[in-house]
This record gives structure tokens, sequence and C-alpha cells, in this order.
């Protein structure tokens, strides 16, 4: 910065400007960098709903208005290649030169210099990386190719030898992703193939299925074609049915029997030299020779008939056994296609799901059921309160007789389950209190809302009693965890529950004539709540009958006569109650000095 | 899992403020600025689902540590989610009486989740 930017900055900052002086302080490009910023702030805030917009330079982007910045923005991925690509296409490249090898060789690869780079690569993983080509190999082999003794010609006999085993050289070259990738692309291009052959079956199969129905179909002379060859079959066949059927075949047999009788060998003989006859033209037509070959005919058609009914039958069974074929294909075709979608998976997000699975998001079983547990117990407030009803009822029997304590410390976390409505920080500080002495608490001091708080923690402690239900327990936790709550923000609210906390407690003390405990004398005096001791005097005194009953053990346990008494009520009517409640309660009032005037005569007496 | 077009949305406008935060306090300079600009783009398209941002937003983070406070609120999101489908599906199982089954589910779920 020149001296008279320096000379700037230092004046702007001594006039308490200090964001001038920063200012000023920039160079150039800072400042620049800071107006395109703003430019760049403003067009993200103008195009809420398409956030990324604002990264799209203005110059290539007029009137963002008009544009569809999804497009655009695919249009300009489509420039680029994503590394995930790059990776995928090398991947490939290996599982198709290794498919090459295991077909043709080493020497498959076309380009001999790619044929040395895998020789070489080979070598080399195979000494760096102990994987399964190089377990394969013996140890001397293994010790040789370690200490490179073997030529490229002998390392290339050594990966036919490993194609020979079905192992894949290509498995040791390139990255250990790439290389997982490359077999997980080789199976998927035989599984590819696989399902190519089947698919190419399943054809052939449904032809056969739908030759061999048609067969069947054409086995019903109604669904014979006239003029086809199975149409004239059926004519043939059925005018030989019907002339068997009509006893021709039978009547001929008895014909040629009249005529030889029964001299089968005379008729085959006979039947011979017509034959012969017939054929050399020594006769023209023998009756013999019509009648046989009518018969020959219907013999023949009689076969056909038997042969087509035979074929006919076994066509269901042979139609059946091709489905099964077809079954077979059909389920293995879905395995492999599950299989080949399982390795898309893999092969596709493989660097996205291991690297998923580093970061995956673990959850903690029990935490989990713990949750569900206790959103179903919550959610059902009958069975909840039975659990708990059981709970208490349990602890009970084991407590000792109100010892609540003890009872509420071995309820632990259950008592905070109980009252989990209530708010974690009061369910603390209940059990605190309830757990610990609450004038001890007290005494340790805190806030006038602590103190009201402790206070009614105390009195909440009496009212849940051992066989107090635990809704009720709950009511009534809620409640104290409302007032809480307010004795926070409401300090008048404060005010009037110590007033009331501290009338009350007297006016059971006085109603009872149970003397009030040194603990809370030591509180009331420390916490200058007189006041509101006399307050609760003010309420008694209006009670004469009460009054006068206390007045009678006043002047039963101190001596002084109920007419001194009357006097000094007379004398000193503002300050009547906080004589009295001196004389009832023994409370030293410090901090009121009449109370202490009174305290002091009356201790003299 | 799904991602709503409205969440990535969402999770953009946090990315492009946090960006233009750090650029305008000069965290970075305009080159970074162009970097990141080119990264976001050419990956925003192929984000389609959850795991997808997640991943995303991780080598954004791995890259530009000003991104990490988008990536941990987006991880709060996925866990909230994924946690609130298992509790519901263990808490139907639950409420049916079916405890083995609820606790069969949550392993299943939490290998699931592990092996994703």
């Amino acid at each position: 910065m020149n001296p008279d930017a320096v000379q700037k900055v230092e004046v702007l900052a001594k006039s308490f400007v200090p964001e001038a002086a920063i200012s000023a302080a920039r160079s150039p490009q800072e400042a620049k960098q800071i107006e395109d910023a703003k430019q760049v702030r403003a067009r993200f805030n103008a195009n809420q709903d398409k956030p990324l917009a604002a990264l799209l330079a203005p110059e290539d982007i007029d009137d963002l208005s008009g544009i569809d910045i999804d497009s655009e923005v695919d249009r300009r991925i489509g420039e680029h290649t994503p590394p995930e690509e790059d990776r995928r296409a090398k991947a490939k490249k290996l599982a198709h030169e290794a498919q090459t090898i295991a077909e043709k060789g080493i020497e498959g690869i076309e380009d001999p210099g790619r044929q040395d780079e895998i020789v070489e690569e080979y070598v080399a993983k195979v000494i760096d990386i102990r994987g399964d080509a190089f377990r394969n190999l013996s140890r001397a082999e293994k010790e040789a190719i370690a200490r490179s003794e073997l030529s490229r010609q002998e390392v290339r006999v050594k990966i036919a030898e490993l194609l020979k085993k079905g192992l894949s050289p290509t498995a040791e070259i390139g990255s250990e992703d790439e290389r997982t990738l490359a077999v997980k692309m080789q199976e998927k291009g035989q599984k590819k193939a696989e399902e190519d052959r089947l698919n190419l079956e399943i054809i052939s199969i449904n032809d056969g299925i739908a030759r061999l129905q048609q067969e069947l179909m054409d086995y019903q002379p109604e669904n014979a074609a006239t003029g086809t060859p199975e149409g004239d079959l059926h004519k043939l066949l059925e005018q030989a049915q019907a002339r068997i059927n009509a006893g021709r075949a039978t009547e001929l047999t008895r014909e040629l029997v009249a005529l030889y009788g029964r001299d089968r060998e005379r008729l085959t003989a006979d039947k011979a030299s017509v034959r012969q006859r017939a054929k050399s033209g020594e006769i023209l037509v023998d009756p013999t020779e019509e009648k046989l070959n009518e018969l020959a005919q219907l013999e023949e058609a009689q076969r056909e008939y038997d042969q087509r009914r035979i074929r006919r039958d076994s066509l269901p069974q042979e139609i059946n056994n091709l489905l099964g074929e077809l079954q077979t294909r059909n389920a293995r075709l879905q395995t492999l296609t599950l299989e080949t979608a399982i390795l898309d998976l893999d092969i596709n997000p493989l660097a996205q799901k291991k690297k998923a699975k580093e970061q995956a998001v673990v959850l903690n079983i029990s935490r989990i059921v713990t949750q569900a547990a206790n959103n179903v117990l919550n959610s059902d407030v009958a069975r909840r309160d039975r659990v708990y009803g059981d709970m208490l009822r349990e602890k009970s029997e084991e407590a000792e007789d109100n010892d609540e304590t003890t009872l509420y410390s071995a309820l632990g976390s259950r008592w905070e389950r109980i009252v989990t409505r209530g708010g974690k920080s009061s369910i603390e500080t209940i059990r605190a209190a309830i757990e610990t002495d609450w004038k001890f608490a007290i005494a340790s001091g805190g806030d006038i809302s602590t103190q009201v708080e402790l206070l009614l923690s105390y009195e909440i402690r009496k009212k849940i009693k051992l066989g107090t239900s635990p809704d009720k327990a709950r009511r009534i936790l809620e409640d104290a965890a409302r007032i809480r709550e307010r004795l926070k923000t409401d300090s008048a609210f404060a005010e009037k529950a110590k007033a009331e906390y501290i009338t009350n407690l007297i006016s059971r003390r006085l109603a009872t004539g149970e003397p009030i405990s040194v603990g809370e004398q030591d509180i009331i005096a420390k916490y200058g709540w007189t006041k509101h001791v006399a307050q609760a005097v003010e309420q008694i005194v209006q009670d004469d009958e009460t009054l006068k009953t206390r007045i009678e053990q006043i002047v039963e346990s101190t001596g002084v006569e109920a007419s001194k008494l009357e006097a000094l009520r007379e004398k000193y009517p503002s300050q009547w109650a906080t004589i009295l409640a001196i004389l009832l309660s023994g409370v030293a009032v410090p901090a009121l000095s009449s109370g202490k005037h009174w305290y002091d005569i009356f201790k003299r007496k | 899992m799904d991602l709503s077009a409205e969440h990535k949305k969402e999770v953009q406008r946090r990315i492009m403020d946090t960006l233009l935060t750090a650029y305008e306090k000069l965290e970075i300079n305009r080159a970074d600025f162009d970097e990141i600009s080119k990264f976001i783009l050419e990956r925003d398209p192929t984000i389609q689902t959850h795991h997808d941002l997640i991943v995303f937003l991780r080598e954004l983070t791995a890259k530009w540590k000003i991104f990490s406070f988008v990536l941990t609120l987006e991880n709060g999101e996925v866990s909230k989610i994924e946690e609130n489908k298992a509790v519901e599906k263990i808490e139907d199982l639950t409420q049916e009486g079916k405890i083995d089954e609820a606790l069969e589910a949550a392993r299943k779920i939490v290998k699931n989740i592990n092996d994703q």
C-alpha cells in the first residue's frame, strides 16, 4: 500500500470509522472481488427459486428469467466427462482386455504396445501384490518373477498357464478399485452372454412348443384345413377308419379266406404268384390282387392311423417337457437378471458405495428400541401407568415406612420418566431437593425463584407419598414444573407464591400448635421473610377463637400477662401481628428493628 | 432415500450462501470461487437421491472446508429421517406386541444403513 493510502487508513481509523478504514486498506483486487460478490449476491437473492443460477456468469446469460437454468446447467455438464465416467470407461476397457486374453491369449490384444504394457503391469503387480494369480504360481516361479529372472516371453507363458487355470492376469492390473470393477464388469459380461444364450434357447423352446401345440390341434379333424397335407391325411384316415369300422377289412379277409380257405401258406404263395404274374403281364387284373391291394391299403391306413394316434397322445407330454425346460431357463434368467442387477449396483456406484459405507449413519439399536418403547408407553397412558403402578407398589414394599427418600432413590431413572413431561431441568432440581435436605439446599443460597422452587419441591415431596398414583404424581410435578417456569419470569407471582408459602406454613403451625422448626426459622430470618410471617399472623388474629387460644398458650408458656398483651395491642396496633409472631413462634426478627426490639423485651422477660 | 426438489433447493441455497459469504469476506479468491462454482455446477445434476447429496457434500467439504457446516446439517437431516423411519417401524411392531420382531427389524435397519 502506498504511503498516501496508509495515511488515509490511519486517519480513518483514528476518526473511529473502522469500516471505512478497512475498506480503504483493501487492494484494488479485493475491492473488485467485494463488488463482484455483491453482484453475485444480488443475483442469488433475486433467484431464490434457482439458487445455482447465480453461479452462471452474467455475460453468458443476459436474461436469467428467460432461461431454464436447470437445462442450461445440464448442457454445461454435458460438455464435461465426469471422473466417474473415466473410471468406468477404464474398467470397461480392462474387462474387455481380460475377456480377449481369456479367449485368444495375450496375442489377442491387437496393439503390441498395449501387450507390452499389460505384461509389464502384470509382472509389476505380481511382484507387489500377492493376488490369486501369484498365489497359484509355484514357489520357484514366484521367486523367479520376484527376481525378474523370467523373460517377457516366459511371463507370457505363465500368463497362458494362468488362463488355463481360469485366472485372469488382468485381475492384477490397475488400481484395486479398477480391478474390482473390471472383475465385476467381466462377470456382468459373462452373465449377459449367458442371458443372451438363454434368451435364444427360450425363443427356440417357445417355437417348439408352439409347433407341437399346433400339431396337436391339427390332430383334431375339425381343425385340419382341407387342401393341406394334414387335411388330406385326415381325410384319408377318416375314410380308412370308416371302412375299417364298416367291417370292410373283415369282409375282404373273409372273402380271401373263402377263396383260399384257411391255408395261409397257400394264400401267401398265391399272393406272390399272382403279383409275379401281374408284374410280368401274364395277367392283367386278378380279383384276388384287388382284394389284397385293398386290404393292404386298409392295413396301411390302420397303421398310419395308429401311429398318428400314438403321436397325438404323446404330444401333450412332449409339450409338458418343453414347458419344463422353459421354466428352468426362465428361472435361471431371472436369477441372472437379479445377479446382473446386483453387479450393476456394484459397478456403477462403487466408489460412492464404499464411501457411504465408511460414512454410514450408525444407529444404535438399543436407543431406537428404547425410543420406540418410550413412544409406545407415552402414547398408551393406561399401559404406562400400569407399568409404573406395578413398579411403585413393588418399590413401596421394599422401602421402609414413610421413607420417601429411599423410595425415590430406589426409583432412580424411573422416577425421571414419571415426571418427564415436567421438563428435564425441573426434574433434576426437584430430585435434588427431594434427595437432599431442602433446608441445606436453601441455606446454600440462590435467587428468590430458586428458594421458592425448593420450598415447592418440599411441598411436592410431602404431597407425593407412598401409594400416590403415578398419574397423580405426574400431575403434581407437571404443576410444579409450570410454576417453576412462571417463577422465572414473573417476579410478582414469585413474591405472591413466597407469601402464600410462609402464610400457609405459619397458619399450619399456629393451627396445630406445632413449633416452627429451627431450620425454618433460620430461613425466614435469613431471607427477610418476616413480613410474610407477620401477614400470616395477621390472618390468624382475624380469627378470634384461634387468637384467644394462642394468647392463652403464650401466657402459659411465657408468663406474660394477658392484660399486658392487650396493652401492647392497643399501643402498637401496626406491629401487633409481628409481636404475636415473635411470641408465638419464637422467631428472631433481625431485619425489623421493631421486631428485634420486641424480641429483646420478651427475651429479657 | 428420495430427495425432494424443495429440499435440494434448500441445500443449494445453503451452499450458495456459504460460498458467497466466504467470497464476500475474502476468505476465498476469484479463482477459488470459479473452481467451486464449476465443481458445483458439474455435480449438481447428478444428485438424484439423498445418498448422492451426502456423497456430493462430503466431496465438496473435503475440497473446501468452508462447506462443513452444510454437510453437518445434512448429515443430521439424513440421520433424523433414517432414525424416524426406523423408529416408526419398530413402534408399529412394538404396539402389536411383536417385541422379537421389533428387535430383529431394528437390527436389519441398522445393517441396511451400514451397508448403504
